[in-house]
C-alpha cells in the first residue's frame, strides 16, 4: 500500500518536472506552427491563439494535471487530434517491440551468464550504443547476408532486427549481474552440502545456484526497463517504425508539449509499475524478505 | 575388511595465479588411516593441517592426486566426480561445518532434507514427504518444521536439519566436519549426543573432523592427529588425548588494587517489548580483564555495544575513567570484533588501515611501530587483508585499536573465529600488551576455556541478566548458579 502511494508520488513528480522543463524551453509549438511569415499573424493574434490552447500560467498547470487524472491528455498541437488517439495508434507497435526486445534480452542474458566462455569476455555489449547496433545489424543481415529484407517483408521479418537491436544493449547489464550472482551463489557453503548429497552439477546449477542468482538480476532487469523505453525511441527512428518512440521524436522536433508530456508520464507509469512488480516479486522468491 | 581405508593419500590445491607464479600446493602428504564398520574416528588438527581437505577428498569433493581411498575394498580415489555422485549421500553422508550458511536460504527445510532422497530417486513424492517427517522427528524437530525456511530456525535446529539430510539414506559412514564449532556449548553437547544416538541406532561409522581435542576424546573411539598435512599420531582416543592434554592453566592472579576504569550501572536495553539486557552492573579495575560470558542471545554483545556507545541504552549508565563524551570517547574506548576480515577494508593496505585512527585524531605515531608491537613483520604493511591469515588479520585489528592509545579495549569474541594455535598467540599478545601498557580489557566470549585463561574477573550472563559474577577462580571452581554449572559441565574436556 505504501509502495503504491510512493509510486503515485513519483508519477506526479515526473509530470511536474517535465511540465516545468517543457515550459521553460525557449520557443514553443505555437510559435513553430503559427509564426510562419506566410500566415502573417500579429503578436496579439498569436497571444490569443496561445490562450485558446490554454498553455500558460499556474492555472494551465492545474488544468493539465486534472486532465491527466481524468485520462484526458489534451490535443496535439501538431496535428490537432487528441493525444490519446495518437498514443493509441503508436502504443501497440511499441509494446510489441519492447515486449519482444525485453524477452529476447532475458534469453540472451541467461545464455551469456550460463555459457562459460561468453562470460569470460569482459562486459560484453555493455558499451554499445543502440543506433550503432541497429545500423550494424542492417548492414550484416540485410545488405550482406540478405537474410532479412529492410523494406517490405512480413510483419515478423520486420520485427527481427529492431528487436535484436533493442535487446542486445539491454541484455548486457542483466547478464553481468546474473553472472556475478551465479559466481557468488556457487561459492556458498550450501552448494558443497548439496554436492555431498550426490547432486549432479546440473542439479546444483538449476535448483540451487540459479534461484539465488536470480534475485539481483531481477532488480537489474526492472531498472533496464527505462533503457528499454529510451532504446525504442532510437530503434524506431533507425528502422522507421511507427511507435511511441517515433511519436516522441516527432513531438520533440515540433515541440509538441501535450504529446511529450503524455509520453513522459506514460513512460514513468510503465517504469514505476514494472519496478513495483519487481518489488512485490522479491518476497515470493526470497523467503527471508517475508515478514 | 575395513569400511574405509585411506592409504598414502596426497591432495593438492591449484594455486591461484599471482604474478607469473602458478602451480599446485600440496596440502595433504601421504595420509593413511582406516575406519571400521560402526567405528568413530576423530581427525584432529589446527586449521591448515589438512584435516578438512582429507575429509573432502574421501567424498570426492576434492580430487586426490595420489594414494588410495578404499570404501568397502573398492578404490574410489580416482573416480570421476560424476561417478562419485552415487556414493555421496547414499554411502557417505556429510554434516557440514557452519549451519548458518550450509542450507539454501530460499528453499524449505523439508525440501532440503528430501533432496537426498530425490537425487537418488528413492520413492515417489508421497514417500519422500513421509520420510522427511520421520527424519525431522528423529533428529528432535517436529513435522511442522518441514515447511519452514532456514532463517526461521536457530543454529542448533539448522544443524539438526543438516544431520537429517545426511542420514536420510542411512549411509554406512557419516563425515562430520567441525559439526558443532559454530554452536554454543550447551547446544554443542546436545548435537553431539544426537549424533551418538543415531550411530548406535543404525550402526553408522563416523569420521569427525575437529580442532577440539576435548570433543574428539569424548566422542571418538580413535583419534588421528594431523599436522601440516601429515598424520602426526594415531591411536585409541583416551591414550592420544591423555598424552596431549593441555597443561592446566593457572588462573590469573586476583586483580591488583587499582582505580576503577569501567563502571556499568543498571544498564538496560529494550527492543520493543523484548528486554535484551536487564539491569546489568559491574566494575572493572584498571589494567585488568573482565570477561562477560554467555551463549548467543544472552545479551552480552548488546552490553558490549552499549559500553562502546554504538547502541544507546534504554536506561542506566556507563562510566569510563577519564573519558569525556562525544568524539573524544573513541580515543579512550576501542572495539575489536570477532570477524577481523569483515572489520578491515579489503581495498586498503595494512598501513592505511592502521594509520586511519591516527589521521582521524591528528595523532603522531607510525604504522610500522604499531605493527611491530603486535608482533607482525614490517613487510606486511603493503599487503591487503585478503593476503593475511586469520590470526594476522586479528593482529592488524588490534594494532588499529591501539593506535589511539585507548584506556579500554572491548574485545567482542575477538579470538572465537581463530584456530587453537592462533588463539593462543593472540591471547599471549593481549596479556603482554596489558602488562606493558596497562590497558583494561572487557572480554566478551562464549568460550569458557579462553575466558579462564585471560580474565581476572568474570560475569556470567543468561537471558539478559548477570546470574553470577566474581573472580575467575571462584566462578570456575565453585559455581553458585545452576546455569553456570550447566555451562561448565558442557565444556568438552580431553581428560576429566
Amino acid at each position: 500500500m505504501r509502495r503504491a502511494g510512493q509510486a503515485l508520488l513519483v508519477l506526479w513528480a515526473a509530470f511536474t518536472a517535465s511540465y516545468v522543463l517543457l515550459h521553460l524551453l525557449p520557443g514553443d509549438a505555437i510559435l513553430i506552427k503559427f509564426q510562419n511569415p506566410e500566415l502573417g499573424l500579429s503578436p496579439e493574434q498569436l497571444a490569443r491563439i496561445r490562450q485558446a490552447y490554454g498553455s500558460d500560467g499556474p492555472a494551465a498547470y492545474l488544468h493539465t494535471l486534472l486532465g491527466f487524472l481524468r485520462g484526458d491528455f489534451g490535443y496535439s498541437i501538431d496535428t490537432g487530434t487528441p493525444v490519446v488517439e495518437r498514443l493509441a495508434e503508436a502504443l501497440p507497435e511499441t509494446a510489441k517491440l519492447a515486449g519482444l526486445g525485453f524477452a529476447v534480452a532475458i534469453v540472451l542474458a541467461v545464455g551469456i551468464a550460463f555459457t562459460p566462455w561468453l562470460r569470460e569476455l569482459p562486459s560484453l555489449f555493455v558499451a554499445i550504443p543502440v543506433f550503432w547496433v541497429g545500423i550494424l545489424l542492417i548492414q550484416l543481415f540485410s545488405f550482406r547476408l540478405k537474410l532479412v529484407p529492410v523494406i517490405g517483408g512480413s510483419e515478423w521479418q520486420q520485427l527481427i532486427l529492431p528487436v535484436l537491436t533493442l535487446a542486445i544493449p539491454i541484455c548486457a547489464p542483466i547478464a553481468q549481474v546474473l553472472a556475478r550472482g551465479i559466481d557468488h551463489a556457487a561459492t556458498q557453503p550450501f552448494v558443497q552440502v548439496v554436492a555431498a548429497k550426490g547432486a549432479s552439477r546440473r542439479w546444483i546449477l538449476w535448483r540451487h545456484v540459479a534461484r539465488n542468482a536470480m534475485l539481483p538480476a531481477l532488480t537489474m532487469a526492472g531498472l533496464t526497463f527505462g533503457e528499454l523505453i529510451a532504446g525504442s525511441v532510437v530503434t524506431e527512428t533507425v528502422f522507421g517504425r511507427n511507435g511511441v518512440g517515433r511519436l516522441t521524436e516527432q513531438a520533440v522536433s515540433s515541440q509538441d508539449t501535450p504529446v511529450l508530456l503524455a509520453v513522459v508520464v506514460l513512460t514513468a507509469a510503465v517504469f514505476v509499475l514494472v519496478n513495483l512488480i519487481v518489488d512485490l516479486l522479491f518476497p515470493i522468491l526470497d523467503p527471508r524478505l517475508r515478514s | 575388511m575395513s569400511l574405509l581405508d585411506v592409504r598414502d593419500l596426497t591432495v593438492s590445491y591449484a594455486e591461484p595465479k599471482r604474478g607469473r607464479r602458478s602451480g599446485a600446493r600440496r596440502v595433504v602428504h601421504g595420509v593413511s588411516f582406516s575406519l571400521d564398520q560402526g567405528e568413530a574416528v576423530a581427525l584432529v588438527g589446527e586449521s591448515g593441517s589438512g584435516k578438512t581437505t582429507t575429509a573432502h577428498a574421501i567424498m570426492g569433493l576434492h580430487r586426490a592426486d595420489g594414494g588410495q581411498i578404499l570404501l568397502n575394498g573398492t578404490d574410489i580415489a580416482r573416480w570421476s566426480s560424476r561417478r562419485m555422485e552415487s556414493v555421496r549421500g547414499a554411502q557417505i553422508g556429510l554434516v557440514p561445518q557452519d549451519p548458518g550458511s550450509s542450507l539454501n536460504p530460499v528453499k524449505t527445510v523439508g525440501a532440503q532434507i528430501g533432496e537426498t532422497l530425490r537425487i537418488h530417486r528413492k520413492g515417489d513424492r508421497r514417500h519422500v514427504r513421509d520420510r522427511v517427517a520421520e527424519l525431522l522427528v528423529r533428529v528432535g524437530l517436529t513435522e511442522e518444521h518441514a515447511t519452514r525456511y532456514p532463517h526461521e530456525l536457530s543454529g542448533g535446529m539448522r544443524q539438526r536439519v543438516l544431520i537429517a539430510a545426511a542420514i536420510a539414506l542411512r549411509p554406512q559412514l557419516i563425515i562430520a566436519d567441525e559439526p558443532t564449532s559454530a554452536l554454543d556449548v550447551t547446544v554443542q553437547r546436545r548435537i553431539l549426543d544426537l549424533i551418538d544416538d543415531l550411530r548406535s541406532e543404525f550402526g553408522t561409522a563416523l569420521l569427525m573432523v575437529t580442532h577440539d581435542l576435548g570433543v574428539a576424546a569424548g566422542r571418538a573411539d580413535r583419534i588421528v592427529v594431523m599436522k601440516e598435512g601429515r598424520v602426526e599420531e594415531q591411536g585409541p582416543a583416551s591414550a592420544v588425548a591423555y598424552a596431549r592434554r593441555p597443561e592446566q592453566e593457572a588462573f590469573r592472579a586476583p586483580a591488583p588494587e587499582a582505580p576503577v576504569a569501567l563502571a556499568v550501572r543498571e544498564l538496560v536495553k529494550d527492543y520493543g517489548a523484548f528486554r535484551a539486557v536487564d539491569r546489568v552492573s559491574f566494575e572493572v579495575r584498571q589494567g585488568t580483564t573482565h570477561a562477560v560470558v554467555g551463549e548467543s542471545g544472552s545479551g552480552k554483545t548488546t552490553t558490549a555495544r552499549m559500553i562502546a556507545r554504538f547502541v544507546a541504552p534504554t536506561s542506566g549508565e556507563v562510566e569510563v575513567g577519564g573519558a569525556a563524551g562525544g568524539r573524544d570517547f573513541r580515543r579512550h574506548v576501542q572495539l575489536v570484533y570477532q570477524n577481523p576480515y569483515g572489520s578491515l577494508d579489503p581495498r586498503q593496505s595494512v598501513r592505511r588501515i592502521v594509520e586511519e585512527p591516527l589521521r582521524n585524531f591528528r595523532l603522531e605515531g607510525s604504522a610500522a611501530e604499531l605493527i611491530e608491537r603486535v608482533g607482525l613483520p614490517a613487510d606486511l604493511l603493503t599487503r591487503r587483508p585478503r593476503e593475511l591469515s586469520g590470526g594476522q588479520r586479528q593482529r592488524v585489528a588490534i594494532a588499529r585499536a591501539l593506535a589511539v592509545s585507548p584506556r579500554l579495549l572491548v574485545l567482542d569474541e575477538a579470538v572465537s573465529a581463530l584456530d587453537v594455535g592462533s588463539q593462543e598467540q593472540i591471547l599471549d599478545l593481549l596479556g603482554r600488551l596489558q602488562r606493558e601498557l596497562g590497558i583494561t580489557y572487557l572480554f566478551i566470549s562464549h568460550d569458557l576455556k579462553v575466558v579462564r585463561q585471560i580474565s581476572h574477573t568474570v560475569s556470567v550472563m543468561n537471558k539478559g541478566k548477570i546470574v553470577e559474577s566474581g573472580t575467575t577462580r571462584d566462578v570456575f571452581t565453585d559455581p553458585q548458579h545452576e546455569y553456570t554449572r550447566e555451562l561448565l559441565a558442557a565444556i568438552p574436556e580431553p581428560v576429566r
